[in-house]
């Protein structure tokens, strides 16, 4: 069942060097219980395309199209309207634990907060509670952590109360944007068992922002990747590291580095992402892609449907699903990272 | 916690020492003393005034006697209003000022917060700029403009409220000295609250509280107010010292009596006592409530330890 269904969605900003295009046209959904993983590198614009279904978007960026969570459209509700959903319906876990919680506040408060603003539970149910979750995502002493301030904690610690606090009200979309980048490999390793741990226990449906193929190998049922604010592929895991069918799939999955072969240098996607203020026709990619032709550059790519489980945004899908040769299987990028 | 307020406090008798000593060296050699008139007097009758007050002595020497009176509590004897010992003349004014001083404080502090917050919620609106406009306004006019300014229309136009005195502090007398006073501080309390507070909500942490579901006001004051306290309180500390040891402008302008007056004319006079009176009280006064600011920040933050 869908749970959440984006269409045409665009996120802009209205900078002082002009207009800038963080997201164009995206359109994605999301299934209960199902991990959906978004890859792309920075500034492709998946972090902002999650933060305008929280209503999170800056204030000098515009938000269209919909997103329809359960019939209700997120994108043009008030901040009023949306805080019924924050939380309760949809949480979310940002970046960097270590700035993400209030130095000010005790991690009792920043728990219990939420139990008595969404469920009108009493402060001492609320603190009962808080620290069950706290049990819940395996941090010890729990009861002694509720007192302490988030610079007691280490960094992995912290990324758990996130996570913690996040399920508080066992939402039905967690929106994890890069949970483990600003942590070490261990810690990493440990938060993701633990995020499918938690999503086992509560179905709860995980859209995962991440860079990192191996975390998307790991956790993702389905994977969409971005390029310049615009999608250029969505697919099963296994189908998109089998048989990726957009160029600039094909040269992400040819930059990871594998232990099975002696590589001296690691191969790379010439050229740079385009700049954000330029927002013309065409597909965004074709400055570096090794199929463009002529009408790359004169219209944008519309999706084409390759199977059920995979589409690509590319003119030249025929091209360059010949030129496929054998890419890594999900099983072989999870045992070698 | 206590040994670091013992240590602070004892930190601060060689400061003030230190302050001491620099101010009645200044003091002497500034040219000219306050026995010097117009007709030269007496030579006797000089030397018996040089005697009395201990001019006559080394300048290490008088400096030493000095602050071995000021140990025994006793400010010394004002050479110019000489019916007045400087306790009398401190005791006399200071109320004055610390009254019109901690009344302006307690409408400042708060109105300065509620305006800054206010321009910070509304960033970049037309509400945010006219409320800086105003705090600019405010910051620039000097009391010696906005003083007349209210007592003409206050007092000469309406004649509402008295264009001056003090009448044992009566709270008609206080309005417009404290208005006077108050205006200055909650312009440019407003001003770093503003400051303070954008800065606090463009925190990650803010983004985290917003993502939780809670209401703005909610999110305001339990997120948003402690973090932004900080720059305010770090500048109340001097501001506080500032204003409850007196204004000048104010206590001439409204012949209020308070201590401000006496910085000048002590100094004018070469009234050497007072004026080491009054240099020792501003500086205990900013050395302690510097140290109240510091023990402030420690409630505030908890990350911060002393």
């Amino acid at each position: 069942m869908t749970i959440l269904s984006i269409d045409n969605m665009s996120v802009r900003f209205e900078t002082p060097d002009g207009l800038v295009q963080a997201v164009s046209d995206l359109s994605f959904s999301i299934s209960a219980g199902e991990t959906l993983g978004i890859v792309g590198e920075s500034g492709s614009g998946k972090s902002q395309s999650v933060y305008a279904l929280m209503g999170l978007t800056a204030d000098n960026g515009k938000v269209r199209g919909t997103a329809s969570f359960h019939g209700e459209n997120l994108l043009n509700m008030s901040q009023t309207e949306l805080n019924r959903i924050r939380a309760e319906r949809i949480s979310m876990i940002f970046q960097d634990p270590m700035t993400s919680l209030n130095p000010f506040m005790k991690i009792g408060k920043q728990l219990s907060e939420v139990l008595v603003l969404h469920k009108g539970m009493a402060r001492a149910a609320a603190r009962m509670e808080s620290i069950r979750m706290l049990e819940a995502v395996r941090i010890p002493s729990a009861k002694t952590r509720m007192n302490q301030f988030p610079h007691e904690l280490s960094g992995g610690m912290r990324q758990r109360v996130m996570i913690a606090m996040a399920l508080l009200c066992r939402p039905e979309l967690l929106i994890a944007d890069e949970p483990t980048t600003a942590l070490d490999v261990t810690v990493q390793a440990q938060i993701l068992a633990l995020l499918r741990e938690l999503q086992a226990e509560f179905s709860t449906a995980i859209l995962l922002i991440t860079h990192d193929m191996g975390v998307v190998a790991e956790m993702c049922d389905r994977v969409l990747v971005m390029y310049g604010g615009r999608k250029m592929e969505e697919a099963d895991t296994d189908t998109l590291f089998s048989q990726p069918a957009h160029p600039y799939t094909q040269g992400l999955l040819k930059a990871i580095p594998s232990i099975a072969e002696d590589m001296h240098r690691l191969p790379t996607i010439p050229g740079n992402p385009p700049s954000a203020l330029i927002d013309e026709q065409g597909c965004p990619f074709r400055e570096r892609c090794a199929h463009s032709s002529a009408v790359c550059g004169q219209t944008t790519p519309t999706a084409v449907s390759i199977s059920p489980h995979q589409l690509a945004v590319c003119h030249e899908v025929a091209v360059t699903r010949a030129g496929v040769t054998s890419s890594r299987t999900e099983r072989q990028v999870v045992q070698e990272l | 916690m206590l040994l670091y307020v013992l240590r602070r406090l004892l930190i601060a008798v060689p400061t003030l020492l230190f302050i001491a000593l620099v101010s009645f060296w200044l003091m002497h050699i500034a040219p000219g003393g306050p026995f010097d008139m117009e007709r030269p007097m007496p030579e006797v009758v000089k030397a018996n005034i040089e005697a009395k007050y201990h001019l006559n002595e080394p300048f290490l020497t008088q400096f030493f006697i000095y602050v071995r009176d000021f140990l025994q509590g006793d400010l010394g004897p004002s050479f110019v209003y000489q019916d007045f010992t400087v306790t009398q003349l401190v005791a006399q004014s200071w109320p004055v000022s610390a009254t019109l001083g901690v009344l302006s404080f307690c409408i400042s502090v708060p109105l300065g917060m509620l305006l800054g917050t206010v321009a910070a919620l509304n960033r970049n609106s037309r509400l945010d700029y006219f409320l800086m406009s105003l705090s600019m306004t405010g910051v620039v006019i000097p009391a010696f403009v906005l003083a007349p300014v209210l007592v003409t229309i206050f007092s000469i136009q309406l004649g509402w409220l008295p264009a001056g005195g003090w009448e044992g502090g009566k709270p008609i007398f206080l309005i417009l000295p404290v208005l006077s006073l108050a205006i200055g501080s909650i312009a440019s309390i407003a001003r770093v609250m503003r400051g303070a507070m954008i800065e606090t909500l463009n925190q990650p942490y803010i983004r985290t509280a917003r993502a939780k579901g809670l209401s703005t006001s909610y999110l305001l004051f339990h997120h948003a107010l402690r973090p932004s306290l900080i720059p305010v309180v770090a500048m109340l500390g001097p501001a506080f010292v500032a204003v409850v040891t007196g204004s000048v402008i104010i206590d001439i302008f409204f012949g209020t009596g308070g201590m401000g007056q006496h910085f000048v004319s002590g100094a004018l006079n070469r009234d050497y006592g007072l004026v080491m009176g009054i240099t020792l009280i501003v500086a205990s006064l900013t050395i302690f409530f510097n140290l109240v600011v510091d023990l402030l920040y420690t409630i505030i933050d908890p990350r911060i330890r002393i």
